[in-house]
């Protein structure tokens, strides 16, 4: 079926099409075994229709996974449009696309063998150690192809390759074990290597086995990526939108001073490898560089196609479908919104270890449980899942338990350190690239 | 975790899926009837001693207005799952391509698993079974401009009551999950359950300070679930609003605590029940694993898992085994009863099955998940526990919580509070994170509320992953525990 004469029949308004279909290959473990396996075909499409009216617009969206529902998914997108009230703005039009690296080719080529070798070297590598069980564990390998048109003449499409690892790592016996519960996306297997990412992985764990509580008190602490990014990117990320700015809502103005000296924060839709790199947003605009804070100074809001119009402002790539609840091939179930597409923390200069060294007394926080920050008041609150006390520059003991709690405007005010190695991670959040990060100040909350 | 907020812009990953819906094909049960067929044709090429098919149909409809802009967004989404029982763990072919051709292949791809020692399973009887869960009102009959006109009205109403407001959002949505399963049993079971949700959120800003409350209602309900948005309920979402400009941040450390429905209830399923999962407890990560029959909790806790509460968000007919839904009880006065259970981990724990095997659709595997998760009713009056407090706090509105299964620690965070000072609640707080070790906080349960009865809708994720629509609650609850 032809998609562009199907919904040129189905409405005269604007509209577009965004197209994914995929491979995915999940291997789920249980200790030594395979606890399923799973292979799986997608396609998926989601339409979006805009129809001008009275100085506004109307916009509908409606997805489905049937090409012989095009049409017919088509009319009901522009039958939602003709009802609701939106300020009027046009989809992109053709541009030149940069040049992106997303796909590791031994996934492209056979991701069930990718994603098994994967899978038998992560096991392996955990059975080796012999007082560190892997109770349970995720492999996922996809190929995902993208392609987007729309009525203004645009067609573009990519093609992108992703693995996924989580495991649950469990140490010690008894009435008292306890674990470390990482998950992680890439984009190539060079970024979640197993020999790289695994024994790292199990010295958390290992050394979480002698731990106690935390005490109440403010105290500095370092952040693991992952954490830097569950608290960062859903925050800095909606202040830092069009949207949030004409909701009077962002907390973020050009030329103020909104963080700590330390801190450069760009959003980068370029970076190698990166999980939201792509060569164009999901409305087609083409992904860049946008700085955001530089040396604390707030420089640019990030834009899509509606906000941009409406502020007066050009687009910045940042129209984003947010993987919602489905996963990362399943996208074209959700309507594009402003958002950033990998927050980017410049690195400083020390390495994780001289990080360490400064603190007299302190906490390395690897994993909260859920940090879920609010977007607008930015604030949070999550128990310790994994962390090491730090004690006159030294690692001691390990901390779990207990909450660290704050806000993440106040967090970025309190940075007093970033390592030297910056890192692609997911925490829950998803489309960061962080090192560790030290902060001071922050509140930790336990039962003494 | 699970999750009861939306967050407000919709890139975030976390946020709970109102797209879509509106009408559900009247086409339907051809549909299924021939997805059936398909199903029943291609599970009959499999040489595996276990094989089932699953075919899932969600439609949705969402309507979002806030004062920049609405949003009206449907969604209609097929899928199918087939899968086997092998000596290498269950074996799965998905797809959403629903034609029988491609059924019929990947049902044949299953026999590249062939394995002839597969362990046993504990197979429900087979059921022959055709239901549609009861509404009042059914949302497909109301037209979309009712609908918009219901969401501007809320909008409205709200907007008008303080000068403090900056923005109001109204979410509104429906969703058909239309899920048929085959077996290889013999059971040939459909399930049509539709869901209807309404959000109200209120944003206010004074003095450079922003916060907002918000109220959320839904369940296996239909359009009547808007009428429970009463004008006095919008008021009360803007007061209580207008209250967290000058909330003070909440005491730390280890507190007595008054807990709200919705806290209890997140206790009860997330930092409690992720433990209950079978499949954790054969992967030896649950911190319940040797519990059955001890102390769990204080006397005056009892606990149900109950996937036939009528209403309720996290309700069914059968589970994704083709188990029928009952009740089951899973604390008794503080004494653990029973874990949950699905096909295999029955056999390996010589249990019964308790029908808690769901998947959120066709894409993902099954696995062993809660329904409604509640507290038993007490006998206090909310009241008398607060005039029996000397010095507490208050936690209300549970926003979201995150499971440990192997460790048994706790994170639930309500979205505000107040404390209790000599008997009286007093000043209110803002958004808390409960901690500590739920076993701990079951066992000081001192105090249970007769009153205000509450099973709350929610979405929760298997760790991160694998979204199912849940009811939690029960009523109100003193315990000690730590907060931050």
């Amino acid at each position: 079926m032809n998609i562009q004469s199907a919904l040129d029949r189905a409405t005269r308004a604007q509209w577009e099409v965004f197209i994914q279909q995929s491979r995915r290959v999940d291997i789920q473990l249980r200790q030594s075994r395979t606890e399923a396996s799973i292979r799986q075909e997608n396609v998926g499409y989601g339409i979006r229709v805009i129809t001008p009216r009275n100085g506004g617009a109307g916009v509908g969206f409606a997805s489905c996974n049937s090409e012989g529902e095009l049409e017919a998914t088509a009319e009901k997108a522009h039958e939602l449009a003709k009802m609701n009230r939106t300020p009027f703005f046009e989809l992109p039009v053709k541009k030149k696309l940069p040049s992106v690296q997303i796909v590791d080719r031994r996934i492209l080529t056979n991701p069930e063998a990718a994603a098994r070798d994967y899978a038998e070297a992560v096991q392996g590598m955990v059975s080796d150690s012999k007082e560190i069980l892997m109770t349970f564990g995720k492999v996922r390998a996809y190929v995902v192809e993208t392609k987007i048109l729309n009525s203004r003449g645009l067609s573009s499409r990519s093609k992108g390759t992703y693995i996924y690892l989580e495991m649950a790592l469990k140490i010690g016996t008894g009435s008292n074990p306890t674990e470390f519960w990482p998950t992680r996306y890439a984009r190539r297997i060079a970024d979640l290597e197993p020999t790289k990412i695994v024994p790292e992985w199990l010295d958390i764990a290992r050394s979480c086995l002698k731990r106690h509580p935390p005490k109440t008190k403010e105290t500095t602490v370092i952040l693991s990526p992952a954490i830097a990014c569950d608290i960062l990117v859903p925050t800095i990320g909606f202040h830092a939108s069009g949207e949030a700015v004409h909701q009077n809502l962002s907390q973020f103005k050009e030329g103020a001073k909104v963080a700590s000296d330390q801190l450069d924060v760009v959003d980068d839709g370029l970076y190698p490898y990166g999980l939201r790199t792509s060569p164009f947003d999901d409305e087609g605009e083409p992904q860049r560089r946008t700085k955001i804070i530089e040396r604390g100074i707030f420089r640019h809001h990030v834009q899509d196609q509606l906000y941009a119009q409406v502020l007066g402002a050009k687009p910045t790539g940042n129209g984003i479908r947010p993987r919602g609840f489905g996963d990362v091939d399943e996208r074209y179930q959700v309507p594009p919104a402003n958002f950033t597409t990998n927050l980017t923390l410049k690195p400083g200069h020390d390495s994780l270890d001289a990080l360490v060294e400064d603190v007299k007394e302190g906490i390395l926080i690897h994993q909260a449980a859920w940090l879920n920050p609010d977007e607008i008041t930015t604030r949070f609150g999550s128990e310790i899942r994994n962390a090491q006390e730090i004690q006159n520059g030294e690692l001691g003991e390990a901390i779990v338990g207990g909450s660290m709690s704050g806000s993440a405007l106040d967090v970025i005010n309190r940075i007093s350190g970033l390592s030297n190695r910056p890192e692609i991670v997911t925490g829950y959040a998803f489309g960061c690239v962080a090192p560790y990060v030290r902060v001071d100040n922050m509140q930790i909350s336990g039962p003494s | 975790m699970v999750e009861q907020w939306i967050n407000f812009n919709s890139s975030f990953a976390l946020h709970i899926p109102i797209r879509v819906v509106p009408h559900m094909e009247r086409k339907r049960a051809d549909e299924s009837d021939s997805a059936m067929d398909d199903l029943q044709q291609a599970l009959k090429g499999v040489r595996l001693t276990y094989a089932d098919g699953l075919y899932n149909w969600q439609v949705d409809l969402s309507i979002r207005k806030n004062k920049d802009r609405e949003s009206m967004s449907t969604r209609s989404i097929k899928g199918v799952s087939l899968r086997g029982f092998t000596n290498r763990g269950w074996v799965y072919s998905n797809t959403n391509r629903t034609d029988h051709r491609t059924i019929a292949r990947l049902a044949r791809s299953l026999n590249r698993s062939r394995s002839t020692d597969a362990p046993q399973l504990c197979r429900p009887d087979a059921i022959k079974l055709d239901k549609k869960a009861p509404v009042k009102k059914d949302a497909r009959d109301v037209t979309l401009e009712e609908k918009l006109r219901t969401v501007r009205n809320i909008f409205s109403l709200a907007q008008s009551m303080d000068p403090r407001i900056v923005d109001v959002r109204v979410d509104y949505s429906e969703s058909y999950m239309e899920r048929t399963l085959v077996t290889s049993q013999g059971t040939e079971a459909r399930q049509l359950v539709p869901r209807t949700r309404i959000m109200l959120a209120v944003i206010v800003k004074e003095d450079g300070v922003t916060d907002y409350d918000y109220v959320l209602m839904g369940g296996v309900v239909g359009y009547e679930v808007v009428d429970d948005l009463t004008e006095t309920v919008v008021k009360g979402t803007v007061q209580s609003a207008a209250e967290q400009l000058k909330a003070a941040a909440p005491p730390l450390g280890l507190h007595k605590v008054i807990l709200d429905p919705g806290v209890v209830g997140t206790v009860c399923h997330e930092s409690f029940g992720h433990g209950l999962e079978a499949d954790q407890a054969l992967r030896g990560r649950s911190y319940l694993k040797d519990m059955i029959g001890k102390k769990v909790a204080s006397d005056l806790v009892t606990m149900y898992e109950d996937p036939t509460l009528e209403g309720a968000y996290g309700s069914y007919y059968f589970d994704d085994d083709g188990t029928l839904s009952r009740k089951n009880t899973i604390v008794e006065n503080g004494v653990l009863v029973s874990f949950i259970h699905d096909m295999e981990t029955a056999v390996a724990m010589k249990a019964s099955l308790t029908g808690n095997s769901r998947t959120q659709n066709a894409t993902r595997r099954r696995f062993i998940r809660m329904s409604n998760t509640y507290a038993k009713p007490g006998d206090w009056s909310v009241d008398d526990m607060i005039k029996d407090t000397k010095h507490g706090v208050m936690l209300v509105h549970w926003q979201s919580g995150m499971e440990d299964p192997l460790g048994g620690g706790m994170q639930v965070i309500a979205k505000r509070g107040y404390l209790i000072e000599n008997g009286q609640k007093t000043k209110p707080i803002k958004s808390i994170a409960l901690s500590g070790r739920v076993l701990e906080v079951l066992g000081n349960v001192d105090a249970v509320s007769k009153e205000g009865f509450q099973v709350e809708a929610g979405t929760c994720g298997k760790g991160s992953e694998d979204y199912i629509p849940v009811g939690s609650g029960g009523t109100w609850w003193r315990t000690t525990a730590v907060i931050g």
